[in-house]
């Protein structure tokens, strides 16, 4: 595949750093996961180079690709923090606990579901339709619906909504 | 949800990214993680023109004496099947053991009929190793199949030294292999859709159906429901019943409901179903510790009806007031449908009932959910018209409430405290 690596480099240098702003959400800014994440994307893109040409296509492969396995991140720190409840019942302090409490986006993105995350960052940070988050997620265009709905309840409650920036409901900051 | 009103959680999210520190080696790490992981599994390709190459060539032993005399050309162009999409692809789908039929450039011997006997079998394990017996020696190698259905496969171990007669066959995996799975036989494709491979499951072989093989509790798996249409996506938590029957907590479902979802391990395919690793299983079982439990499936998404409990659902919300049992109770009569309203919140026909503290929630055989009082006699069953005793309580504006506060969503507004005093039958 050597005959790729110079479309690669390039294909790196001009999306990793949008990629990583992504991961850097899904991961509720912890920026090491978020670093694991493009990786992981980058290298299974890699591995389609030759099936995906179309730049916008990769593109969008990737970013399939990242928005997947934050899920299954997010799925597996659940898991791990199962395991970590002792006998009494006292959940021990992981290092991502530690990271998504330094700020309360990050707090209040990590309380959301994985796919209530993914829905979120799609649609308010990436501007992308509910069908095409729903392709991305691989679920109904009703589920993407109510992801988002129950997100947004969510993150009003902890954030405030428009409060938590001083914008009214014009969206323009008081 | 319209612009204007989240366009505080757009500019949240676009702070938040900006706060976010890109790593100014990124693109250097990430181009050079990539192409050394390229050069590490770099195996796969070159191998692949030699690897299944091997793995035929030592399981088709018994196919040599025919190769010399019989050439067989594949056809080129050969149309891809209608493919079942549930199975295309799978990794798992693969899984377990075949029969060699067909391999361009050789014809495979007569040789013993189909299922008798020891003819060329392969057989694919969860591992993403395969092994084999050429009549002759054991052979064994690692093998990669994609969503997808590219294939790639090496050989790491083999017995030509006790069958040295061994001769070298055409390739039937080459750059762009595909694999396509699609009733009981495996076709494999060249980059030009020409058949190269075909083998076929062995007679008598069937695919094992779904099963728990644990006791205890907690899967090591992280699943997801794409299933009937109240089943939601997202589930709580899993646990394995001591008599084996997988329990699920799903999130917000409703109270009664019967979910009859499909359990997949999570996937990056999200348009093609994996099963549930197919393979055995739990190799030791500690009830003391947290068990690792594994769904057997192969070719087939494992679908399990699931048990709800009532009293364990995240979205059933039984109001109770505190230290109050039920003897003291106002005379009004409420009467009307057992039910629960929008959020899950038991209710009698639209109104919020706050119950004795000794009340709880119970699930019936036929899912729909009860309430019982402390000695577990049944009081009135979801869909049964009650008769209350009681009164309407005026929800309190201080915030100070005797109502249990677990679910505060419940009361908004006015509700009843009181007591079931009849049912109908």
């Amino acid at each position: 595949m050597a005959r790729d690596q110079g479309e690669f480099i390039s294909f790196v240098a001009s999306s990793s750093a949008a990629l990583f702003r992504v991961a850097g959400l899904l991961c509720s800014g912890d920026h090491h996961a978020a670093q694991d994440l493009v990786q992981e994307a980058f290298t299974e893109t890699y591995q389609r180079w030759d099936q995906v040409r179309d730049p916008n296509a990769r593109q969008a492969y990737a970013r399939r690709i990242l928005v997947r396995a934050a899920t299954r991140r997010w799925k597996r720190l659940a898991r791990d923090r199962r395991r970590l409840v002792s006998p009494d019942g006292v959940v021990s302090a992981s290092h991502a606990d530690q990271v998504i409490a330094s700020h309360d986006l990050w707090v209040a993105l990590a309380a959301l579901s994985p796919r209530q995350r993914a829905v979120v960052v799609l649609r308010y940070y990436e501007d992308m339709s509910e069908a095409e988050i729903a392709e991305v997620l691989g679920c109904s265009r009703g589920a993407v619906k109510s992801h988002a709905s129950r997100a947004l309840d969510s993150l009003h409650q902890r954030l405030g909504g428009p409060d938590y920036l001083g914008v009214d409901t014009e969206g323009s900051r008081s | 949800m319209t612009p204007a009103s989240d366009s505080w959680l757009r500019e949240l999210l676009r702070e938040g990214a900006d706060d976010l520190t890109v790593p100014p080696d990124l693109t250097d790490t990430v181009v050079h993680q990539t192409l050394s992981s390229q050069q590490r599994t770099g195996w796969v390709r070159p191998v692949l023109q030699v690897g299944l190459v091997a793995m035929v060539v030592t399981i088709g032993v018994v196919a040599v004496a025919a190769l010399r005399s019989n050439t067989a050309a594949p056809p080129v162009g050969a149309p891809t099947p209608e493919l079942d999409t549930a199975v295309v692809g799978a990794p798992s789908s693969l899984l377990g053991t075949w029969e060699l039929k067909r391999m361009s450039g050789f014809t495979v011997p007569d040789g013993p009929p189909r299922g008798e006997g020891i003819g060329p079998l392969i057989t694919f394990q969860t591992d993403g190793t395969w092994s084999g017996f050429d009549g002759c020696n054991p052979v064994s190698g690692g093998y990669d199949l994609q969503p997808d259905g590219t294939f790639a496969s090496t050989v790491s171990s083999t017995g030509l030294a006790a069958c040295p007669e061994v001769a070298s066959l055409p390739l039937p995996a080459n750059e762009g292999t595909e694999v396509r799975v699609h009733d009981g036989e495996a076709t494999f494709y060249d980059s030009v859709g020409a058949t190269t491979a075909r083998l076929v499951r062995p007679l008598g072989w069937s695919a094992p159906t779904a099963r728990l093989l644990t006791t205890g509790w907690g899967i090591d798996l992280a699943l997801s429901t794409y299933g009937s249409g109240s089943c939601p996506y997202e589930i709580d938590s899993i646990q394995v019943k001591p008599d084996n029957q997988l329990w699920v907590q799903i999130a917000d479902l409703h109270p009664g409901a019967v979910c009859t979802a499909d359990f997949r391990r999570s996937t990056d395919v999200a348009q093609v179903p994996i099963p549930i690793d197919p393979d055995p299983v739990i190799p030791t079982v500690d009830p003391t510790q947290p068990v690792t439990a594994t769904l057997v499936g192969l070719g087939q998404i494992p679908t399990l009806t699931v048990p709800v409990d009532a009293s364990d659902l995240v979205g059933a919300r039984l109001v109770t007031v505190k230290d109050w049992d039920g003897t003291s109770v106002d005379t009004a009569r409420l009467e009307g449908t057992l039910t629960v309203n929008g959020p899950g919140c038991v209710s009698v026909g639209n109104t919020v009932v706050a119950w004795p503290s000794t009340y709880r929630l119970a699930t019936e055989p036929n899912r729909r959910f009860a309430i019982v009082d402390q000695d577990g006699t049944t009081l009135g069953t979801e869909g049964q018209t009650l008769t209350l005793a009681g009164g309407m309580t005026p929800a309190e504006q201080d915030g100070t409430t005797t109502v249990d506060t677990t679910h505060p969503e419940c009361i908004t507004g006015d509700y009843w405290t009181g007591v079931i005093f009849a049912a109908d039958n």
